[in-house]
């Protein structure tokens, strides 16, 4: 129900169109792409701030600069007349976009982490981790919803999978200092969730490239 | 200025930097880009010199070349 801000969540299958395109509601009411995305994109940034015991201030403009940039984007990796980007390069331009036009715009500790390099690290590299952390909720969603039981709640199954610390921490420095692409973060994100014992049948580098 | 989120309510994430001069922009000018993708040949007529680096670094074909005056 919108005016709740559960149905802003990143964790449902038509997330991607949604953030694009915006929603039509059944009362025929329409959101707008924008504010979809920035109500999606402060939900969710509101969240990975409270996990590091912060809050954060969004700068509208540059969120809507990256929306802007991250949606040209798409036109353009849309190469294959017969195939759509899936979500790991959909993440990756997202990713990439939101950090490098440095949506979040202040951050404030509401009080000190009981895991105090964890939360210096977030307040060093919050527009770093938070794209990050965004792009992986979206995968996250695309490659964990089948194997949550029937009738779970999702969302509270999906939030306890967490990026391990130091792993976020070289991320957030290497797409700092080293600038990370959108194909870099593409792989990252794909490389995170790819099981070796477990391959895929079907190559889903040759569709998108 | 009017909402930033659907109904307000994360409005006090943000700080409303809004600018109306640029949010009544059509999105290609709001986000100005340099130079073109330049993996897909420019729907110019290439002059000369242009048509002659392409050949000699061989992506593509120049199939329509300006004459010189």
């Amino acid at each position: 129900m919108p005016g709740s801000s559960q149905h802003f969540t990143l964790f449902r299958p038509d997330i991607i169109e949604c953030l694009a395109e915006g929603e039509m509601l059944s009362n025929g009411n329409r959101i707008t792409p924008e504010t979809w995305f920035l109500s999606c994109l402060a939900r969710e940034y509101e969240q990975i701030a409270a996990g590091h015991d912060c809050n954060v201030k969004i700068s509208a403009t540059h969120a809507k600069d990256a929306r802007d940039l991250w949606v040209r984007d798409r036109k353009r990796i849309e190469v294959a007349e017969d195939s759509t980007p899936d979500h790991f390069k959909q993440a990756g331009f997202l990713t990439y976009w939101l950090r490098r036009r440095l949506a979040v715009e202040t951050t404030h500790r509401y009080q000190i982490h009981a895991f105090i390099e964890d939360q210096d690290s977030f307040v060093l590299g919050v527009n770093d981790i938070c794209a990050f952390l965004f792009g992986f909720r979206l995968c996250l969603y695309f490659e964990f919803r089948e194997l949550i039981a029937a009738g779970a709640d999702i969302s509270a199954e999906l939030r306890k999978i967490v990026v391990e610390d130091h792993l976020k921490h070289d991320i957030a420095t290497l797409m700092r200092g080293k600038n990370l692409s959108p194909h870099a973060l593409y792989l990252i994100f794909r490389t995170l969730f790819y099981d070796l014992r477990r391959p895929r049948q079907e190559a889903a580098v040759f569709r998108i490239v | 200025m009017s909402r930033i989120t659907h109904k307000g309510e994360f409005d006090h994430m943000f700080t409303d930097d809004r600018d109306a001069r640029i949010d009544a922009l059509p999105a290609n000018k709001r986000t100005p880009s340099y130079g073109r993708n330049s993996l897909t040949p420019p729907s110019r007529l290439l002059s000369e010199a242009e048509a002659a680096i392409v050949r000699s670094i061989g992506i593509g074909q120049v199939r329509r070349v300006k004459s010189a005056k």
